[in-house]
């Protein structure tokens, strides 16, 4: 079985990590989530995974000592397969590639010597996957950025990054989910919503999702900004695979 | 009309929190909570208030709250200049305000976090489970001034005995005084060489102008050359290490991911104890053992 090695460490009180050596993967990704799975289904805890690690918070009522916990934790993993991959969400989200709309549009493309139509292009090709969320409440992170659109972060962060902002740093591109300083590269701009905590459901992206992203022009982000402004618009949701 | 507080005059940072917001992270969402769950729970405990009940939390400078209600109500925390119309409020000692009574709380002359709890405590609707302030969790991060808080049913004195008799408060509130926090490893301590941890185990460290509810971060400065890690996960008590070699001590309000080393991790009651620490203020760590591995690493059989 692939996944057996994994490195569990005690993070102070109540915490434990369990960390995987593997590179972050679409595969990894659904055995973290069966492992998370499994993992709760037996303890009451708070469980969160990232690239390559899941951490259980607050555990409790264990009377468990901590070698039998660390035991018990490699017996679940030992015995997990990965979530079965064939369905997923995919969220459209429309993106106006302008510089009116992306602050480093102009900078970014002469660093990496690229026509705006080779950025919109290799931008919107990928099916990214929505690994987990992180930094802001709703931030996703993605996997999935064409090589050929990796850039070192900005050397000065910037303070103010605005909310619907798409941008690429080092080997990832995201969309931030409200006004954030930000030290990735912007190069356009979502009139939709990302996270609303009104809702049932606040995000509406949950690791395993896949995001799309599709070019708009100014009118038609005009559009969409004035209708989220009177009701919050998600990205538009189809169903992948299956 | 419902039983309330008023908020005359807000204070320097002045909040509303309870233990805080758990079953959220995945979506990002910081924890939240009391910065010094000591002193909230204490405070609690002497109102009869279940523990997690929600209270204000105030920083160097209180606020100046109005009853329209009779209620008992104490604040703990950090050694604060208060009072309730001319008499003079200690901490740690339960008062019964009248309605129309103001309580003035100054300045913290110890520490710097005091908790008001009032009996029945503060009545909010909750978000995502948790009352605690966080933007764009909830609309505000702090009070404003001639906001109006409901205060629930008080339970003070409802059963013979259940007040809580501090027989030896200093005891209870010395780890306001304390400077030494214990630490554990973190995930990545094993990439510190040897004389970065000597330095850790040996030096005294000053908090930095750069101290607020998502983190504190040291003065000292430390050259290395340990690579960012992949984004992981984080909780309140992790210090990472930055890149230009300063700690950066995570709070209450920190995010749940981050990407810099993690090389410690603080007991929960270190947690309270540097929630009562401001910039300037001295701290040294003192390293518990790790836990041992009954396996060796990556070895499952």
């Amino acid at each position: 079985m692939q996944y057996q090695e994994v490195h569990i460490f005690k993070l102070g009180e109540n915490a434990w990590s369990l960390q995987w050596q593997s590179s972050p993967s679409r595969e990894l990704l659904q055995f973290l989530l069966a492992v998370k799975e499994n993992l709760q289904k037996e303890f009451d805890a708070e469980i969160i995974h990232t690239y390559t690690e899941i951490l259980l918070k607050r555990v409790r009522g264990a009377f468990l000592s901590d070698a039998v916990l660390e035991v018990r934790f490699r017996e679940i993993i030992k015995s997990t397969t990965p979530l079965s991959d064939q369905k997923a969400n995919i969220h459209r989200i429309p993106v106006c590639y302008e510089s009116s709309f992306g602050e480093d549009l102009e900078s970014y493309l002469k660093a990496i010597s690229l026509t705006l139509g080779q950025l919109i292009e290799l931008h919107t090709k990928p099916l990214y996957t929505v690994y987990f969320m992180g930094f802001l409440p709703g931030f996703p992170y993605l996997d999935g950025l064409d090589e050929r659109l990796y850039i070192e972060r900005k050397s000065v962060p910037s303070q103010r990054v605005k909310k619907g902002s798409v941008a690429i740093g080092g080997k990832q591109t995201g969309i931030y989910p409200q006004d954030s300083p930000g030290g990735w590269y912007t190069i356009g701009h979502s009139p939709i919503t990302l996270f609303d905590v009104s809702k049932q459901q606040p995000s509406p992206c949950v690791a395993g999702d896949y995001i799309r992203f599709y070019a708009i022009d100014a009118t038609e982000h005009t559009l969409l900004k004035e209708q989220n402004e009177i009701e919050c618009v998600f990205p538009i949701t189809e169903v992948y695979g299956g | 009309m419902e039983d309330s507080i008023c908020i005359l005059r807000t204070g320097f940072y002045t909040s509303i929190q309870d233990e805080g917001r758990f079953g959220y992270a995945h979506l990002g969402i910081p924890e939240s909570g009391a910065m010094d769950k000591k002193a909230m729970q204490l405070a609690n405990r002497l109102v009869n208030n279940s523990l997690d009940a929600t209270v204000l939390e105030y920083t160097l400078v209180g606020p100046s709250i109005q009853f329209h209600c009779e209620r008992h109500f104490v604040i703990t925390g950090g050694t604060t200049v208060a009072r309730l119309g001319s008499k003079i409020i200690k901490n740690n000692v339960i008062y019964r305000a009248r309605a129309g009574d103001v309580l003035e709380i100054n300045k913290i002359t110890e520490g710097c976090r005091g908790y008001i709890a009032i009996a029945g405590g503060l009545q909010l609707p909750d978000v995502l489970e948790s009352k605690s302030m966080y933007i764009p969790i909830t609309d505000i991060a702090t009070v404003e001034k001639e906001m109006h808080i409901s205060i629930g049913i008080s339970t003070y004195g409802t059963l013979k005995g259940a007040r809580l008799k501090i027989e030896n408060k200093s005891q209870i509130t010395s780890y306001i005084q304390e400077n030494t926090l214990n630490v554990y490893r973190g995930p990545e301590y094993e990439l510190l060489d040897i004389e970065f941890r000597n330095y850790i185990a040996t030096s005294s460290f000053t908090v930095s102008n750069l101290w607020n509810r998502m983190a504190v971060q040291l003065k000292e400065t430390i050259t290395h050359s340990i690579p960012s890690i992949t984004t992981g996960p984080v909780i309140p008590g992790t210090i990472q290490l930055t890149p230009s070699g300063r700690m950066m001590i995570l709070m209450k309000d920190c995010q749940t991911t981050g990407g810099y080393p993690r090389i410690l991790q603080l007991s929960e009651n270190a947690i309270s104890i540097l929630a009562q620490k401001k910039q300037d203020d001295n701290i040294s760590f003192l390293l518990s053992g790790p836990y041992r591995s009954v396996f060796h690493d990556g070895v499952t059989e």
